[in-house]
């Protein structure tokens, strides 16, 4: 078989795999209809709330929001839309391991001949396009019901910002996985990224308003480059040039995170091969 | 003869957590080793079905999930087919269905037809290859009205049925039963037992590793027994030797 033979087929099998697995977790999503039905209907009640908390803001005004256009609706409800990517990224796929795990079906799928970063990354896809739908519901909600307004939005930087944030999310989930699967419970990244992440981030406020040192600590956040530049990208209509920097750190953390995670994908398999860890939970 | 499978020197251990009494002497250390296989050496040729035999915990069930490549083993290798395990990982993995004593490993919420067209996915069928050995497996089992339920809704048999039709679907050269007859009815072991010893004899290159408790499988199905004791071979060759072996131990103990 020729090369350029070879490579198409292993392509056309990783589209093949991404698919049987988005299929199937879109499938178990679907089976819970209720829960299927409230996440969208709580999409609803948190831009309320926020559209209300940027009520008793408006008129008010404010140089940290200036720099965003001094509109709180939008400033938050962008923030609130991007960080369910990390949510995908962290929470939500982790949990999804885990459940395989306490089923036992995460030995049956690592039985198989696909490799187990792959397994990571197709696992996770449909989490993914999840949140895609959810943060397009955000938008369609804002723009529909609470009058949101972008000013003249760059949609093609807005979306270079949104997949490089998205491959962030993905590669830190791919390494928090990984060490779930050998620790069981309270994986340290999906703390520090999570639970950190959304403080120092600024998801509901700007990050300007933290005291010097934090503000120092939230450039080492991926989420902050990819808020900010979705901000200026919607909100102030930034070209890439102006959201330079915050592009760079997005594709900084994406060329280190991206070895990084097949090398701790590759330990972690390797001791939960040695201590049988596919079986336990 | 073809070797199938060729297993040498293995040797696997546990970390267990220490007595109290024994951290008390050694406080410095939390774990103690626990030998699950010692020196485990066997090969398998084409055709054959190798009885996996043994008390519970003797081991059995390591030694099956090595040969899966979901266990590394400390010491020693496993070659498959003239390939290596450990460095050959992925590939290997393709040409083994491994059918585990654990039932549950299913997507609780599909239908078994859903569950079976993910699984086979993953072993690289798709298309109308995929619809005809799912339908082609499913027929064979008699269970194609039984795979249009939910997995949540199957019974321990029915449940180990369906893990029996995963492990046949991409035809794998080499078979990992472990306690495969457990969960079932008479009706359905014997049944299974024939798919199996068919399956094996209609290819040239194929094998098969089949764990049991009970003896009277071993005359049906196997032409070769490893008995395991608390991680040692005890005995190795072929049923005949076997039945012979035992009878000895009976006057041993007997004796004593």
């Amino acid at each position: 078989m020729s090369r350029r033979h070879s490579i198409q087929n292993i392509f056309i099998t990783a589209l093949r795999n991404a698919l049987t697995f988005v299929k199937k977790d879109m499938k178990i999503a679907l089976s819970y209809k209720f829960q299927f039905i409230f996440q969208f209907a709580q999409i609803f009640f948190s831009v309320a709330m926020i559209f209300f908390i940027g009520k008793m803001l408006e008129g008010v005004p404010n140089k940290h929001l200036k720099v965003y256009g001094g509109d709180y609706f939008s400033f938050a409800l962008i923030g609130l839309a991007v960080s369910s990517y990390l949510r995908a990224g962290l929470v939500t796929i982790t949990n999804d391991i885990r459940q395989m795990m306490n089923q036992g079906t995460l030995e049956a799928v690592c039985a198989a001949p696909v490799k187990y970063m792959s397994l990571m990354i197709y696992s996770s896809l449909w989490q993914f396009l999840f949140e895609t739908i959810r943060v397009s519901a955000y938008f369609v909600l804002g723009f529909s019901l609470f009058n949101m307004k972008l000013q003249n939005p760059n949609i093609p930087a807005a979306i270079l910002t949104m997949l490089l944030t998205a491959m962030v999310f993905l590669l830190l989930g791919t390494i928090s996985c990984s060490i779930l699967i050998v620790i069981k419970r309270g994986d340290p990244i999906n703390w520090i990224f999570s639970s950190l992440g959304a403080l120092l981030a600024g998801t509901m406020f700007p990050v300007s308003v933290l005291p010097g040192w934090l503000g120092r600590l939230a450039m080492f956040m991926p989420l902050t480059h990819g808020l900010e530049a979705m901000r200026k990208t919607l909100l102030m209509s930034a070209s890439v040039s102006d959201i330079a920097n915050n592009l760079i750190a997005l594709g900084g953390f994406v060329i280190f995170l991206l070895p990084l995670s097949f090398y701790i994908n590759k330990i972690s398999m390797t001791a939960a091969k040695k201590c049988g860890a596919f079986a336990t939970h | 003869m073809q070797t199938v499978i060729e297993v040498k020197n293995i040797e696997k251990t546990f970390k267990l957590n220490k007595s109290l009494a024994k951290q008390f002497f050694a406080p410095f250390s939390h774990w103690e080793k626990f030998y699950a296989l010692k020196n485990i050496s066997f090969s398998i040729e084409a055709g054959q079905i190798l009885a996996l035999v043994g008390a519970n915990g003797s081991g059995k069930t390591t030694l099956i999930r090595i040969i899966a490549d979901l266990l590394l083993a400390d010491q020693g290798t496993v070659n498959i087919a003239g390939q290596n395990i450990k460095s050959n990982g992925c590939q290997i993995r393709k040409k083994i269905g491994y059918i585990s004593s654990d039932e549950r490993s299913f997507f609780w919420r599909l239908t078994g037809k859903e569950n079976l067209k993910f699984f086979g996915c993953l072993y690289g069928l798709s298309g109308r290859l995929l619809e005809r050995r799912i339908d082609c497996c499913l027929a064979e089992f008699d269970f194609e009205k039984e795979s249009r339920k939910l997995f949540r809704d199957y019974s321990a048999g029915m449940r180990k049925k369906l893990t029996i039709i995963r492990a046949l679907l991409h035809q794998p050269h080499i078979l990992l039963l472990d306690e495969v007859t457990n969960s079932l009815d008479l009706e359905s072991a014997e049944k299974i037992k024939d798919i199996i010893k068919k399956y094996i004899c209609a290819a040239p290159s194929r094998a098969a590793i089949w764990s049991t408790h009970r003896f009277e499988e071993l005359n049906q199905l196997c032409e070769k027994v490893l008995m395991i004791e608390q991680g040692r071979v005890a005995f190795l060759g072929n049923v005949s030797q076997f039945s012979y072996y035992l009878k000895k131990q009976k006057q041993l103990s007997r004796a004593m």
